[in-house]
């Protein structure tokens, strides 16, 4: 399964907001490397830096490093994204729904409602880290 | 015989048509995302790292303390929204 996890799901994950279900998704995922794959670009890469400190960053850095590639962002193809923003996504979302379709993830995993209200335009299954955790049960 | 601006409106059509091909179909695109080798070892780095980077960030106050899980998503929206902006920016 291939995954690519919102910023708001890592930094759920990390703590900086209480929600327990996001860190267990990402151990459950780190237990089962072999068939589960994460995807990353740089700017969901960027978005969790505005949130954490150099040294928090240093080590949420080692942590992605051996698990994932971090994709550039001028690797998406501007029409992708141009799709997305004509479907109604504000232009950084629909960088990230883009940027999912392109890396062909399964899964785009996220507790942003913009995404979530919008399950019936995609090419991918965008979840919650809830319902993702059951999914990949 | 075919003017200039002749020619440039069959480019201009020509663009066109192929521009709303490449919005229409995803399938013109490759994909081309590399996947990462993670072998078992990895992994445990990996988990090794995670496990160390939620407990500095339990040592600390949270910035979106008293925040419901909403307005967080919110303001980390604003976040990419002038992080995007700010890129934008300077590749124009």
């Amino acid at each position: 399964m291939e995954l690519v996890f919102d910023a708001n799901e890592y930094i759920f994950a990390f703590g900086l907001v209480k929600k327990e279900v996001c860190t267990i998704l990402f151990r459950r995922i780190l237990k089962n490397t072999s068939t589960h794959h994460i995807h990353i670009c740089r700017t969901i890469v960027d978005e969790v830096r505005q949130n954490l400190v150099p040294e928090e960053f240093r080590e949420f850095i080692l942590f992605i490093n051996p698990l994932s590639i971090i994709d550039e962002d001028f690797f998406v193809p501007f029409a992708l994204g141009e799709k997305y923003v004509a479907k109604g996504l504000k232009p950084a979302d629909a960088f990230i729904a883009a940027y999912t379709e392109w890396t062909g993830a399964d899964i785009l995993a996220t507790e942003n409602r913009h995404f979530l209200s919008r399950q019936a335009d995609l090419p991918f299954k965008v979840l919650t880290a809830e319902t993702c955790l059951k999914f990949l049960k | 015989m075919k003017t200039k601006d002749h020619v440039i409106d069959a480019l201009r059509k020509t663009r066109e048509k192929l521009w709303k091909e490449t919005i229409a179909s995803p399938g013109r695109f490759k994909m081309k995302a590399k996947t990462a080798r993670v072998n078992k070892r990895s992994a445990k780095e990996a988990l090794k790292h995670f496990e160390k980077l939620c407990k500095m960030v339990a040592q600390r106050p949270s910035p979106f303390k008293g925040m419901s899980e909403g307005k967080v998503i919110e303001k980390l929206r604003q976040i990419r929204e002038k992080l995007w902006e700010k890129k934008i920016g300077i590749s124009l």
